[in-house]
């Protein structure tokens, strides 16, 4: 939120100097870059991020690498995803894998029964699992906010079942492999950086908007949304929907990247994996999940031998985190180099 | 016919005591315990570890089974849950990740597959030409028991008189000088043995798996939302109906969608009436 | 003075608790009617039944002669009734700017003022006619952290930022100090001359004789008196309530 408070302060000053001398703003109260350390201090750790990710490959051609950061961006989409919801409407979502799973089995059911090609079959993947998902989770949203979470718990795991019980259309347990695969390695890798970024730049806006506002306002106390003629249950279905379309499109890429899809995208494992990261890097900042889901990704990737033991790290990451250090990463880094700042900078 | 009555009887007894525990948690703690599957998954495993791992008589195995799961109960609450007490989403998170813990260490000490465990009672009962195994029986009997137990606890003594009052209107149970973490930690052990008993009595029919604790919990969540949150007697209500559906479906249309009618279940009482089968509505209502 | 809203034979029942039995009285356009009783006699419930929150057990609500009973809250506000809580409920970790942002892009802003935007102006603006400081580092704090006679400001600004016919105030003067009492009573006076009808739900009568037109009184959820203030100031009935003098029989 900060972020835009700075920036509506800014605003109000400098509306009011405008009507009390009738001038032009004087420059001191706009944000002017004085000297290079001020411009290194802002820009760099908003650029440095996407140069590091888009340009690394230019010096590791190591297929591994792409695979791996392919994942985690896979996974950094899925938490802002997630952190619009959990984080600021105050849904937490236990089973956003329901999203993953719907837009891979449309988009594979699309592309190998249907023969749609790549480019429509992951946007209507997309839509259609976003939609799908809305509809399911739109009942539990008129009441209270834990018949959501409750809701989102046992949906993904039921719905593995189901999967099975239509083995015709779904592949049942083996899935269904064959789905169009056009791209290398590296370009799924700058398919899903790109995403990343501009999915971070969509759900920036998103949440330091008056709708992202309102979504703030019914985490924070839903009466009082309710009181100022605002209706919450519409304005849950749409940050639900958003949400589930940035899932949902990860869930159908995925499935055309490994040219399969199989109950395992509806896991358990996924949606605490999201969960995880979200809360490793801070829920309510947006980035602080993408932040995470890197991090995580690498991790795991790092303690490989662990094998089935992930999902215990999993836990054990969460109930530490939240026991001890809710705030997350993206906070306490942000803390650390505002002191950074009072000390360098301005001092 | 018949079979659907007997086994859909077994199952909405087991699904009861699964079911009215995590309620319980919730009117007095209003906790949304998602740790209440691995509560019935490690009564199972305890059963396991203790009658067949260790060879102790049967009696005293079940009585082991159940003291370490309360005592689980408890550790779990004292441990983590206490610290973020109040805030709804970080208690379903940490229980959700204690799930999480349990399985995985279930799994790293007693291994991925199901295990088996023979039948408290051998031998069956005829009923109406169709043959009933004993434990089936005793599953019955031990749940009407237990709910007996449970009834009178909770209507006529004075510890569930208080747990009522705290579940009722926490300040002013709170003015009369009750003790309201107590009582949230006193429903958590009575929702611990409920888990433990249905786990331990089941576990002969259904082997102790890991995929049990999921079983168990997303029955349950199903089951408490049909009830109404907080409603004891909706949850046992809810838990029939969940228990004869679920058999029904698995008998005449595939084994596969039997969890699906959990989902099905919720989502139309949430459409049709949100509060559940005999949650008050007020509850829904806001409190300002 | 045509009526507004008119409230008829209104009863809830929570469990075995009767919290409002069949309270029926009418508000006139543009004036200030108070509601009283003590603790516990139904007004809070009484306010949750008009503005939505609750449904009755039976009994209708009528806001110029539209049937309102049932509706959700937010359909009421939209309507042009507003309130604000007892204990206030502001948006906590929001700045208390924000938490007036957000009726400020409410529909019923849309349809009467034709357009969204400057929000951020108007929100100032309204907190300032509440009684905050332009410049104030509270309009940028979290409104969680504000001390409480600033909350109560904070509901009123919510409430006047929907552009409202009609406030229901729920004790908007308990808890404050007679200073901040006097200092908010010729803003409810200037709300009056602008036409806003408010009904006022306080503990007793003397809080608010000097600016009710009207006063209806509760006692355990029934309606015993209503009438001009220094009226009821005398009636038995109420001082029976307030004084816990019985009568025989
Ligand atoms: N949601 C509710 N559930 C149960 N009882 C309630 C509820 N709301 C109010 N009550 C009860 O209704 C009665 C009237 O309360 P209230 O309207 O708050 O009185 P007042 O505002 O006049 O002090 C009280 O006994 C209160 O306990
Ligand atoms: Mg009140």
């Amino acid at each position: 939120m900060s972020s835009r408070k700075e920036s509506d302060r800014r605003k109000v000053i400098i509306r009011r100097e405008r009507l009390d001398r009738g001038i032009r703003a004087r420059s001191k109260d706009m944000y002017v870059l004085m000297s290079y350390e001020e411009i290194g201090y802002v820009i760099l750790p908003r650029l440095l991020p996407p140069l590091v990710l888009l340009l690394f490959p230019l010096f590791i051609r190591d297929q591994y690498w792409y695979m791996v950061f392919f994942l985690a961006g896979y996974y950094a989409i899925a938490s802002m995803s997630w952190d619009l919801l959990g984080g600021f409407t105050g849904l937490i979502s236990f089973g956003h894998a329901l999203f993953i799973g719907f837009g891979g089995y449309i988009t594979a059911i699309l592309n190998v029964w249907y023969g749609v090609p790549i480019y429509l079959s992951i946007p209507l993947g997309t839509l259609l699992g976003a939609g799908i998902g809305t509809l399911i989770y739109f009942p539990c949203l008129r009441t209270k906010g834990v018949y959501f979470s409750l809701v989102s718990l046992v949906a993904p795991l039921v719905l593995v079942g189901s999967i099975l019980a239509f083995a015709e259309i779904t592949g049942g347990e083996e899935g269904i492999y064959g789905l169009e695969n056009p791209l290398a390695e590296i370009h799924w890798y700058y398919l899903i950086t790109i995403l990343v970024l501009l999915t971070f730049l969509i759900m920036r806006k998103i949440a330091y908007s008056n709708f992202g506002l309102v979504l703030q306002a019914i985490r924070d106390n839903e009466p009082s949304v309710k009181i100022s003629g605002i209706n919450p249950t519409q304005y849950k279905v749409i940050a639900l929907f958003i949400s589930g379309l940035f899932a949902s499109l990860v869930g159908s890429i995925q499935a055309h990247k490994l040219s399969f899809v199989g109950p395992s995208y509806f896991y358990l494992s996924i949606s605490v994996g999201i969960i995880t990261m979200s809360v490793l890097g801070g829920v309510a900042t947006i980035v602080g999940p993408a932040l995470g889901a890197y991090i995580l990704t690498a991790l795991t990737e790092w303690l490989r031998w662990l094998g089935s033991l992930r999902m215990l790290l999993y836990g054990l990451i969460l109930l530490v985190l939240l026991v001890f250090k809710p705030e997350g990463l993206y906070r306490y880094l942000e803390r650390v180099y505002q002191t950074f700042e009072r000390r360098y900078v301005e001092g | 016919m018949l079979p659907i009555l007997i086994y859909g009887t077994t199952l909405g007894f087991t699904l009861a005591l699964i079911a009215i525990g995590l309620s319980l948690v919730f009117g007095v703690g209003r906790i949304i315990n998602f740790a209440h599957g691995a509560f019935f998954a490690i009564s199972s495993y305890s059963l396991y570890l203790f009658f067949i791992s260790l060879k102790l008589s049967l009696i005293i195995s079940i009585i082991l089974a159940l003291v370490v799961t309360a005592l689980i109960s408890v550790l779990m609450y004292v441990s983590s849950l206490t610290r973020v007490r109040g805030m709804e989403l970080n208690e379903m998170i940490v229980t959700l990740a204690f799930t999480i813990i349990t399985i995985e260490l279930l799994r790293m000490y007693f291994g991925p597959s199901p295990l088996g465990v023979p039948s408290f009672m051998k031998g069956g009962i005829n009923i109406g030409g169709y043959i009933v195994d004993m434990q089936r029986i005793f599953i019955v009997i031990i749940s009407i028991i237990t709910l007996g137990v449970l009834g009178f606890i909770v209507k006529k003594t004075r510890i569930g008189i208080a747990m009522r009052a705290v579940a009722q209107d926490e300040d002013a149970a709170m003015l009369i000088g009750i003790n309201r973490e107590h009582m949230c930690i006193l429903a958590l052990v009575i929702s611990a043995v409920l888990a433990g008993i249905a786990g331990i009595s089941i576990t002969p029919v259904m082997t102790a798996s890991l995929e049990g604790a999921w079983y168990a919990l997303l029955n349950g969540i199903a089951i408490v939302i049909l009830g109404g949150l907080g409603s004891l007697l909706g949850s046992l209500i809810a838990a029939f109906i969940i228990g004869y559906a679920e058999i029904i479906i698995a008998t005449y249309v595939s084994s596969h969608l039997k969890n699906i009618v959990a989902l099905a279940f919720i989502i139309i009482i949430l459409i049709l009436r949100p509060s559940g089968i005999l949650g008050k509505h007020h509850e829904l209502e806001e409190r300002v | 003075m045509s009526i507004i809203l008119k409230v008829v034979g209104v009863t809830k029942r929570f469990g075995g608790i009767t919290a409002v039995n069949n309270v029926s009285f009418d508000v006139k356009e543009g004036e200030i009617i108070a509601i009283v009783g003590p603790n516990g006699a139904g007004k809070t419930t009484l306010l949750n039944i008009i503005n939505g929150f609750v449904k009755p057990d039976s009994g209708k609500i009528y806001f110029r002669d539209k049937d309102i009973t049932g509706l959700p809250p937010y359909k009421i506000s939209e309507l042009g009734i507003a309130r604000t809580f007892q204990t206030p409920r502001p948006i906590h970790k929001l700045p208390t700017v924000y938490n007036i942002i957000v009726p400020l892009v409410s529909p019923r802003i849309k349809k009467t003022t034709g357009w969204f935007g400057d929000e951020l102006v108007r929100a100032i603006d309204i907190l300032e006619e509440v009684g905050f400081e332009r410049d104030s580092e509270y309009l940028w704090k979290p409104a969680g952290q504000l001390p409480h006679g600033y909350l109560r400001r904070v509901e009123l600004a919510r409430a006047l930022a929907l552009r409202p016919d009609m406030i229901l105030f729920d004790e908007l003067f308990s808890g404050l100090s007679s200073p901040e009492v006097r200092s908010i009573i010729p803003l409810l006076m200037k709300l009056k001359e602008r036409g806003l009808t408010l009904l006022m739900v306080e503990h007793r009568v003397k809080d608010v004789s000097e600016i009710a037109d009207r006063v209806v009184v509760l006692h355990k959820g029934e309606k015993i008196e209503e009438g001009p203030p220094d009226v009821v100031l005398k009636s038995k009935k109420v001082l029976q309530v307030y004084l816990g003098v019985r009568e025989s029989a």
